[in-house]
């Protein structure tokens, strides 16, 4: 396989400069939107409005010298960044954050993967029912549950970061199981048979066989419910107590004063904070997802 | 071997099925009970029978058409972005496999869009697009089609990354073997994708399709943010008009929930289909 | 364990007694110092304190995001003094209602939440407790700043607002002093038509006054944005004026309104809205994009007049956002109307009341009712209220030190010192304020685009309001 994507490579290196400077281009209108929360994170509130693609108070057009004079007085410095932690006890919604997206991440992957693999193994109604089920939960809005959710979240005192992550279990079970069912359909039933005959319990099968396996989809499946957790609203401002558990979405909303008033000097400050760990993460992360993905192509 | 699995079932399902009971399937069951009530709070309601239901469609006598509008508005949405995402995911994808240089960058970049959550970004998008539009005298409400295309453009950046990733996974596990024996046979790079890339990449076709389907159909915050339903209240999409009804009438809180219970139904229905459709074209390994 | 609960039921009937006593003691404005000197003497005695203060819980759900660090230092602060525990949740911004609902679900549900407007009063009809015999009521200067709804007196304000044309007198004083001003001086613009004279006039020099005075003006008024950040300043606090006029001329409650409108004076409300269309720099086909911002606007010196209220106050002042403005720029007017502009003062009301939860345990009602007494009355309290939150608080006990410092809540007294009457807001009475708010403005937009007439406008309004008016009965009545 290795000979194969050697010859693929040098077939492709004909157009591969011209590739890459396509995607460079394309990337950088990708990312636009991200880098102007950065430029504007640092401008003062006045002029984040009043143009936001500009660094300087005053336009381009009348003339460099105004405009790089004018830069300083558009620049707020870390003001914004001060403002916001200040104002938001950026580390402590940060740690909250951190601990429910990554509990609630690994409770499902570990749950959601077992649950998938038993109905996908064992065919009867209940299974077949519980398939279906989780599907229909990825189809329902949010807006039909979110009052019972929450009502029935606060009577199982579910209203701490830890009982928040049955909830989240609960609601991305769905999303989760359907993907993992949709994979392992794909994993061959002679390796589990195999094991099984060599004495295998049905869980050492599949922690020592199947899960390993699963790497790649777990990798995928990870990163799409870490990404809903980490920044879902709704959910966690109607379930946890918001007075001492407050996410980073949750501390983002309420920059927003009554009468539609919002700081947005300390909202772009907040988004730039949040961005940064979660970009860290994914970087780091990639080398294992690409790794991940190559061991479940050799097996598969 | 199945019947060795089955009696672990309290180890392997039973902790996912409790957590989806309370996390989803009671609230489920009673917010299709509260359809049928009137509430102010959900312990507290007042069985009124469907005429939750027929409030959706008959107000004060007369016929409404905003629910009917949203619906037929959600579905060429969905139509749209579906097919957007999933053409442009699959084509990024397809080129970020050929190892070009930068490309870990490049994933790096696509991916990023959706590390941020929609509400927020959506304000950055609509500053963009409004500094754009003002040289046309237009914003991304004047017409109910400039919102339409606002909103295909924000889903679209922020879920081609997504996508492209499970895309990504999918072209990778395609043996090797396989696109040597075809490239030995001769097979031009047309009828490589035709035949031997896409047949194997259905399952992966799957899962992105639903997941942009349903992710279109559920779409909120990027619809609150950026236009808010307006003009009028021609670019709601379902969600929001049900948050809509629950919110802006008072005392319609019941038929907001009425109006979730037959948006259920529906892309039920639809999502059932098409799980139907794409499912029959997998190559059984 | 039964001992405890004897003891629960005891003190909840001792407490029961106290308030009965205190809201006969305390009738007039002139005894509002008694309880505010009582309430601070008996703070720091323990052994009586928790007695008077109930044994129960309080809840308070919070409105305003901006106050919330002030509140949980206040809660932290009674429950030190007396023992009661006090919670305090604030709401983000926009969730309010789903917020409320969620939490009114709860076991544990807020004894204090805020009402709006009749609309609200109404859906929560069976929550509110009636305030009729609350100290909360007694002490409230201006008995009109409640919501009554099914014969009670369903919420209390606990904060009044005021809104109107903010201008910056500095701008405007020198454009007086200028060859072939409309008018010489601020005082001459006192009705609608000089309003719009000066306006236009203003709007058509704007580089003339940049020359002469070096100022970096583009505009008279400030953008009218039609975008939902927006919007209500027009659908809502504009509104207001042919809806309080109307209200007015048919004898109806001011606050409470009435099932049909007419409309009659839309027409000055037309003529206002292309005042500010017509003498502001931006466009009229982009006024619903969002992307015009009339307080930075005016923040920077670029516009002389904005209609808003006086929680802008805060937001012009505060150095860090990089306003040129300053607070001695800062004055406003009333919106002229054309209709009694000689008498009118400016909107002085609120949508910020408090409502007690009837279905609360009675321990927990009688805790909160004495709490929010000793918000009003205790030094702390008010000290909170009026420094830390910046609020203009409706009560009697708030004088001396605890009067307002909010520039423009001071035009308000001035006007009605020199015997202006303040406009209420009728507003408050719209019934389903989101959905009739919507369709104005939508037609509104249409109007302003060139894409529709002004009788869509004038459909909406009249039409909209008795449709919306039936559903929220109907609804009420089922």
């Amino acid at each position: 396989m290795a000979k194969a994507n050697e010859v693929s490579a040098v077939r492709k290196a004909k157009h591969g400069w011209l590739l890459t400077l396509f995607f460079s281009i394309l990337s950088f209108v990708w990312i636009s939107p991200i880098l102007i929360v950065i430029l504007n994170s640092f401008k003062k509130k006045a002029y984040i409005f009043k143009d936001p693609f500009n660094i300087s108070s005053v336009a381009f057009d009348k003339g460099f010298d105004r405009w790089a004079k004018g830069i300083s007085k558009a620049a707020a410095g870390m003001l914004n960044y001060q403002n916001a932690l200040k104002k938001t006890n950026f580390f402590q919604s940060f740690e909250y954050s951190l601990f429910i997206t990554v509990g609630s991440v690994l409770v499902i992957l570990l749950c959601t993967s077992m649950c998938a693999w038993y109905i996908t193994r064992v065919h009867t109604k209940v299974t077949k029912a519980i398939y279906l089920l989780c599907l229909f939960s990825m189809i329902v809005p949010f807006q039909m549950v979110m009052f019972t959710l929450s009502k029935f979240a606060n009577i199982l005192h579910l209203s701490n970061p830890v009982g928040i992550i049955v909830v989240y279990l609960g609601f991305g079970a769905g999303l989760a199981v359907f993907m993992f069912t949709g994979f392992v359909k794909t994993i061959s039933l002679e390796i589990e048979e195999a094991a099984m005959i060599d004495g295998c319990t049905p869980l050492q099968t599949f922690f020592r066989v199947i899960f390993p396996i699963l790497k790649p989809t777990t990798i995928t499946i990870a990163i799409l419910e870490s990404m809903w957790v980490w920044n879902d609203y709704l959910l966690p401002s109607l379930v946890l107590n918001i007075n001492k558990y407050r996410t980073i979405p949750i501390a983002v909303q309420f920059l927003k004063q009554s009468h539609g008033q919002i700081d947005w000097g300390a909202m772009m400050a907040v988004l730039v904070m949040a961005i940064i760990p979660i970009v860290i993460f994914y970087i780091i992360c990639q080398k294992y997802i690409i790794e991940g993905v190559l061991a479940g192509a050799v097996k598969g | 071997m199945e019947k060795s699995i089955k009696k672990y079932f309290p180890i392997f399902v039973l902790p996912t099925m409790v957590a989806f009971a309370i996390g989803f399937l009671i609230p489920f069951v009673y917010g299709i009970f509260l359809s049928f009530c009137k509430f102010t709070t959900v312990v507290d309601w007042k069985w009124v029978g469907l005429q939750n239901y027929t409030k959706i469609f008959v107000v004060n006598g007369k016929v409404d058409n905003t629910f009917l509008h949203s619906l037929w508005y959600t579905a060429l949405f969905t139509v749209v972005s579906v097919l957007i995402i999933n053409v442009v995911a699959f084509a990024i994808a397809m080129l970020l496999t050929k190892g070009i240089k930068g490309t870990n960058l490049f994933r790096t970049v696509f991916f990023m869009p959706n590390l941020i959550g929609g509400i927020v970004l959506s304000y950055i998008w609509l500053m963009i697009f409004n500094s754009i539009l003002a040289n046309y005298h237009r914003t991304i409400v004047t017409t109910q089609w400039d919102a339409f295309w606002g909103m295909i453009i924000v889903v679209c950046w922020q879920q081609i990354g997504y996508m492209m990733i499970i895309y990504i996974a999918g072209i990778q596990n395609i043996p090797g073997e396989l696109i040597e024996a075809a490239k030995i046979d001769g097979a031009s790079g047309r009828d490589m994708l035709k035949h031997v890339t896409l047949p194997l990449l259905m399952p992966t076709i799957t899962i992105c399709s639903f997941l942009t389907l349903t992710n279109g159909f559920k779409l909120f915050d990027q619809n609150f943010a950026l236009t808010g339903g307006n003009p009028g209240k021609m670019s709601q999409l379902l969600a929001l008009n049900i948050y809509d009804t629950m919110y802006g009438t008072t005392g319609w809180q019941g038929v907001g929930q009425a109006k979730a219970v037959l948006f259920f139904i529906m892309v039920a229905v639809i999502a059932v289909v098409q799980n139907k459709i794409t499912t029959s074209k997998e190559v059984q390994q | 364990m039964k001992k405890k609960l004897l003891s629960v039921v005891l003190s909840a009937a001792m407490v029961s007694g106290i308030l009965a006593g205190c809201g006969e003691a305390a009738p007039a404005a002139n005894d509002a110092a008694a309880p505010a000197a009582e309430a601070s003497e008996a703070a720091p005695a323990e052994d009586t304190a928790p007695a008077e203060a109930g044994s129960g819980k309080v809840y308070l759900l919070n409105f305003k995001p901006e106050t919330d660090e002030a509140w949980q230092e206040l809660a932290a602060t009674y429950t030190e003094q007396t023992g009661v525990p006090v919670t305090v949740l604030t709401a983000a911004d926009g969730q309010y209602s789903t917020t409320l609902q969620s939490e009114m679900a709860k076991s544990e549900a807020p004894t204090i939440f805020n009402i709006g407007n009749a609309t609200a009063a109404q859906t929560w009809d069976e929550y509110t407790y009636d305030l009729k015999d609350s100290a909360l009521y007694n002490h409230l200067t201006d008995k009109s700043l409640t919501v009554e709804y099914n014969g009670k007196v369903a919420a209390v304000a606990n904060c009044y607002e005021c809104y109107g044309i903010i201008y910056n007198k500095t701008i405007l004083g020198d454009y007086c002093t200028m060859d072939n001003a409309v008018v010489s001086s601020i005082d001459e613009i006192n009705s609608l038509d000089t309003l719009v004279a000066v306006a236009e006039d203003i709007n058509n020099r704007v580089d003339e006054i940049n020359e002469q005075f070096g100022y970096e003006l583009t505009e008279a008024f400030a953008s009218a944005g039609l975008d939902d950040g927006s919007s209500w300043r027009f659908s809502g606090h504009l509104a207001n004026m042919p809806l309080y006029y109307e209200f007015k001329d048919d004898n109806v409650d001011l606050i409470a309104g009435e099932g049909e409108i007419t409309g009659k004076y839309l027409d000055n409300f037309k003529k206002v809205w292309d005042m500010y269309v017509n003498t502001s720099e931006a466009d009229p086909m982009t006024l619903n994009s969002g992307a015009y911002n009339a307080e930075t606007e005016f923040g920077m010196g670029e516009a002389v007049f904005y209609q808003n209220g006086d929680w802008e106050f805060s937001a012009l002042t505060n150095e860090e956002n990089g306003y040129t403005v300053t607070a001695d720029d800062l004055a406003m007017m009333p919106i002229y109307f054309g209709v009694d502009d000689a008498n009118e003062g400016l909107c002085v009301g609120t949508e910020n009341h408090w409502a007690v939860n009837a279905k609360a345990p009675q321990e927990d009602i009688d805790s909160t009712l004495a709490f929010l007494e000793w918000v009003i009355t205790s030094d702390e309290g008010r000290d909170a209220i009026t420094n830390k939150m910046g609020l203009s608080a409706p009560f009697d006990t708030f004088t001396g030190d605890y009067a307002s410092n909010n520039a423009f809540a001071a035009c308000a007294g001035e006007y009605m010192a020199n015997g202006k009457t303040s406009v209420a807001w009728s507003f408050n009475a719209t019934p389903n304020v989101d959905d009739w708010r919507a369709d104005v403005v939508a037609a509104l937009t249409a109007y302003t685009t060139g894409s529709g007439d002004w009788s869509a406008v004038e459909k909406a309004f009249t039409e909209g309001w008795a449709e919306q008016w039936k559903l929220a009965e109907e609804a009420a009545n089922n």
